[in-house]
């Protein structure tokens, strides 16, 4: 009897926790929405305007809109994660040569932080993050991110690799809040 | 692809164990992770003597444990997860250290640090510690910095106004924004003994509570207008409003001595509500909560406010006074004018058509 007891109460608290987080994942669209909002203005807010003199060296980068197709909607969440983990990624080292506001990187930083860890908690389906590995858009992804990388370090992080880096990932943020925006 | 084991460095200092982790293929020029941020390092310890159990810990690349039995010997082993694909990578080798004998001074203090939020204002409160010579000095660092592999003391920023401070307590609102901060207390007696508070981790926007909005009331012919302000002052305000996205639910009801009134509620997401056709002659009281939906936060309700609709004229009445007003406009202006018209027929009549006529034989 104690057992079975013991058991009831193990149950109740897993059943509260599932439905605690399932609670604060059901409020996450709406704060990555507030996310993304703030994270745009952060990006614009660290940095002047684009310097003329970056115009021609110019990159096209492609990024894989396929990978937020609404119908893949189970892996979109991990999706998003990867996405802000390979933005954070890009703008966590050698920023010396941007010159840019350095409290406004860090407030962008931890606002991509924060999101990130969140979108973790919330993702917890195993069948999705299986699904997502497998993904073949997702390895589109990955060497988009990795292309951004390879032309900042070719470049030496200079000012123009980061001024051009900077307006793909404002690119990439916008795509993602229109999609966010019809979910 | 199989995860490869991350590097491990122990070091046994003060009465606590750091550990330094370094991520798998750190030395490699081509890597086939990329992004060696997001690993999340499981750590797994035992003391070194029969029948210890294993514990585990998530840790980040330089993270203390604490807690541990002194002058005794621990093994640690690492190993490197990627929770988005649900991967696990491979263990270190085992690595063991011996722990410092008690009679050392602890790194930490033994006080807890608590925070108080209201309207993003942000406190940092602690115990005194030791006698009247101790100065305290708040530190803090931006949570994501915790996955970063740089240096860990270039991390932490000194709080603006707690430097070596005599108070239990410091103001930290100038130096946050949204997302995660660490903060960390460094109590200094002399200039030998020093100890850090064990650090606390704030989610600002999760932490601050949030205060009561401002109502005013209006009035205007049948209607009751509820004018909201915001909750906050000044910057802060404008922080909350840009991240909680606030939404209003008001509160109203007929304040009357004999009844109970039913009290009707509204959830608005301006700052101004109307409250249509309200009664003559009753006193109307509102009370307003602000609260987030994507932070499922709610304030505490504002203070009452009471205002007495104006005593009402009734419509029948009003149409009444209208009427004779217009019939009282009608006798003054018809009166006259039909005196006027009056004498001037008599006077024509009496011209051209006397009534009296002259005898005949006057002719």
């Amino acid at each position: 009897i104690m057992n079975a007891f013991g058991l009831i109460q193990i149950g109740l608290i897993l059943s509260s926790i599932t439905i605690i987080s399932s609670l604060q994942c059901n409020h996450l669209p709406l704060q990555q929405r507030k996310v993304i909002e703030n994270s745009l203005r952060l990006l614009d807010k660290m940095g002047k305007e684009f310097p003329q003199q970056c115009l021609r060296e110019k990159m096209s980068f492609r990024f894989p809109a396929q990978v937020l197709q609404p119908r893949q909607k189970e892996t979109f969440g991990a999706a998003i994660e990867e996405i802000f983990q390979n933005i954070f990624y890009i703008f966590s080292k050698n920023l010396t040569l941007a010159a840019w506001d350095g409290t406004v990187l860090h407030q962008f930083q931890n606002g991509l932080y924060l999101q990130i860890e969140q979108l973790e908690a919330c993702v917890i389906e195993k069948h999705s993050k299986h699904c997502w590995s497998k993904e073949v858009s997702r390895l589109k992804l990955k060497k988009y991110f990795r292309k951004i990388d390879c032309f900042l370090k070719d470049k030496q992080h200079d000012l123009c690799s980061w001024e051009i880096s900077r307006a793909e990932m404002r690119r990439c943020l916008q795509l993602i809040d229109k999609v966010t925006r019809k979910l | 692809a199989q995860i490869g084991p991350p590097g491990l460095e122990l070091q046994s200092t003060k009465g606590v164990v750091k550990v330094m982790i370094s991520p798998p293929e750190a030395n490699q020029s081509k890597k086939m992770w990329m992004n060696d941020l997001f690993f999340k390092y499981k750590l797994v310890f035992w003391e070194n003597s029969s029948h210890a159990e294993l514990q585990s810990k998530d840790v980040f690349t330089i993270d203390t444990i604490e807690g541990l039995a002194p002058d005794s010997t621990y093994c640690f082993k690492v190993q490197a997860n990627v929770p988005l694909e649900g991967k696990q990578g491979l263990f270190s080798p085992i690595s063991c250290v011996k722990t410092t004998p008690k009679a050392v001074n602890s790194l930490l203090c033994a006080t807890n640090l608590s925070v108080l939020a209201l309207n993003m204002k942000f406190h940092l409160l602690w115990d005194a510690q030791g006698n009247q010579d101790v100065s305290y000095s708040v530190q803090y660092q931006f949570g994501y910095t915790k996955i970063l592999h740089d240096d860990d003391s270039a991390k932490w920023l000194s709080v603006p106004r707690c430097e070596n401070i005599t108070s239990t307590c410091c103001d930290f609102s100038s130096i946050i924004s949204s997302g995660f901060y660490y903060l960390r207390v460094q109590a200094r007696e002399g200039h030998n003994k020093s100890c850090f508070f064990r650090e606390v981790r704030v989610n600002a926007l999760q932490t601050n509570e949030i205060g009561p909005p401002g109502v005013r009331l209006d009035l205007s012919d049948t209607l009751l207008h509820i004018l909201i302000s915001p909750p906050g002052e000044g910057a802060a305000a404008e922080k909350m409003r840009e991240n909680y996205d606030f939404s209003y639910r008001i509160l109203y009801w007929k304040n009357s001595s004999n009844k109970e009134e039913e009290v009707k509620q509204k959830e608005v997401k301006q700052t101004i509500a109307t409250v249509p056709d309200v009664s003559p002659s009753t006193l109307y009281c509102v009370k307003v909560q602000a609260f987030s939906e994507s932070y499922n936060k709610r304030s505490a309700y504002s203070q009452q406010e009471c205002i007495h609709t104006p005593a009402g004229t009734s419509l029948p009445l009003i149409i009444f006074g209208i009427f004779m007003g217009a019939l009282l406009v009608v006798l003054l202006v018809a009166t006259p004018l039909v005196f006027v018209l009056y004498q001037a027929y008599n006077k024509i009549k009496y011209v051209f058509f006397p009534s009296c006529q002259p005898p005949l034989n006057i002719e």
